[in-house]
């Protein structure tokens, strides 16, 4: 993949998250809104209602695509930061093998609580 | 360029500030100071000149047209990177001007600044005409269609004097010396976006890394700084979206412009009035 792939999908990872983030915030902190619609969602922190959310399917295929894009479009950006950085070559060679790496331990890490969950 | 009531702005002297910097003794680059006399008019390149034929003719910097054409006299001029031959005195309207080599660059010796990284990089996007039919680039038989529109295309990116001062102007430069900068970006554009060339594959490979296109902050200082108005900001931010459009493969391969006969083996545009004609074919 050339650099215009990783950062093109850096900007749609961007956008994805704008919505996700926006239905987070909705949610979980701006419930006035959605009663000024006339939506009751009830509780959304309640144990019953995280409960209910983590047994279903398409909750967590949210979860999921949210934390990868979450991570793609953090540690993308971590990783632009760091290499403009004047560091040797070597450096920045073990930065881009490295930040992909810990990329994906974290994700894997982060797919396995909802997993567990679900499951 | 100057407010109605200023133009009485006459010095008797101006004090020139220059950095003096010798690589091969232990000293560090260090400011010294001359005394020259104003006179209207006058460059800041007019008075480096007066100091090196006068006072000291060791002092070292470049120059050659003395007309913002060849593009090497680009110094840092009260911490602004101009060109001296192209920077009235009158237009700073300060008594004290202090003069340094480009910043961004290694300096060689007072005023001078290495470019030789501007050079290399410039070369890595291949700035020339790129074709298939190499061999009519090397002995031409016509000439390459070009329309007026597709010409201005590129023309306000083709002023580019490689005089070094969008480079050292540029934050990114500063601090990551990777980074391609904005002279060889906007170049890579100017050839992209030239109706002649066929190079917009290998060209987009070089623009197109970590270290490319992708890393510009859009600071705009290249641009605020460029002396003949190229615009290196504009030329970066459509090179990234002829980038994106090649990458999704949204925009149809345009054929690049056809050979056509030199003008002398072409018909007139405009008929020969007969009268001419006759008169030319009496003679003959």
């Amino acid at each position: 993949m050339r650099e215009s792939h990783y950062w093109l999908l850096f900007q749609i990872a961007a956008v994805i998250l704008f919505v996700f983030l926006g239905m987070h915030l909705v949610m979980m902190h701006l419930d006035d809104i959605l009663h000024f619609f006339g939506v009751d969602m009830g509780d959304a922190t309640s144990w019953s209602s995280v409960m209910q959310r983590a047994g279903s399917s398409s909750w967590l295929a949210i979860y999921i695509i949210f934390l990868a894009l979450a991570l793609y479009h953090g540690f993308y950006g971590l990783r632009v930061i760091l290499i403009e950085l004047p560091l040797p070559h070597f450096a920045i060679r073990t930065i881009n093998w490295a930040i992909p790496l810990i990329g994906v331990a974290v994700f894997a890490y982060g797919i396995y609580i909802p997993i567990n969950a679900y499951l | 360029m100057f407010k109605k009531g200023r133009r009485d702005w006459t010095p008797k002297k101006l004090v020139f500030r220059v950095q003096r910097y010798e690589p091969t003794g232990n000293e560090k680059p260090h400011l010294e100071e001359f005394t020259v006399p104003f006179t209207k008019g006058m460059t800041v390149l007019d008075g480096l000149i007066y100091i090196k034929e006068e006072i000291d003719n060791t002092l070292a910097f470049r120059t050659s047209c003395r007309m913002g054409i060849c593009g090497s006299c680009g110094m840092l001029i009260n911490n602004f990177p101009h060109l001296a031959c192209h920077t009235p005195v009158e237009e700073l309207r300060k008594d004290m001007l202090e003069i340094k080599a480009l910043p961004n660059f290694a300096i060689v010796k007072d005023l001078i600044s290495d470019l030789t990284p501007l050079f290399e990089k410039h070369k890595s996007v291949q700035p020339y005409i790129l074709r298939s039919d190499s061999q009519e680039v090397e002995e031409p038989s016509g000439e390459f269609s070009q329309s007026p529109q597709e010409l201005e295309d590129y023309e306000q990116f083709a002023y580019c004097i490689k005089c070094g001062i969008c480079m050292a102007g540029c934050p990114t430069v500063a601090t990551d010396r990777l980074f391609l900068g904005p002279q060889p970006l906007a170049q890579a554009y100017r050839y992209l976006a030239d109706s002649r060339d066929e190079g917009g594959k290998e060209r987009l490979l070089a623009v197109d890394t970590a270290h490319g296109v992708w890393l510009c902050h859009l600071a705009g200082a290249c641009s605020e700084a460029c002396p003949k108005g190229v615009d290196p900001a504009l030329a970066i931010q459509l090179l990234r979206r002829k980038v994106i459009l090649k990458t999704i493969r949204l925009r149809k391969e345009k054929q690049p412009s056809p050979l056509v006969k030199p003008p002398t083996e072409q018909k007139p545009k405009l008929p020969v009035p007969e009268f001419t004609a006759k008169h030319s074919s009496k003679r003959g």
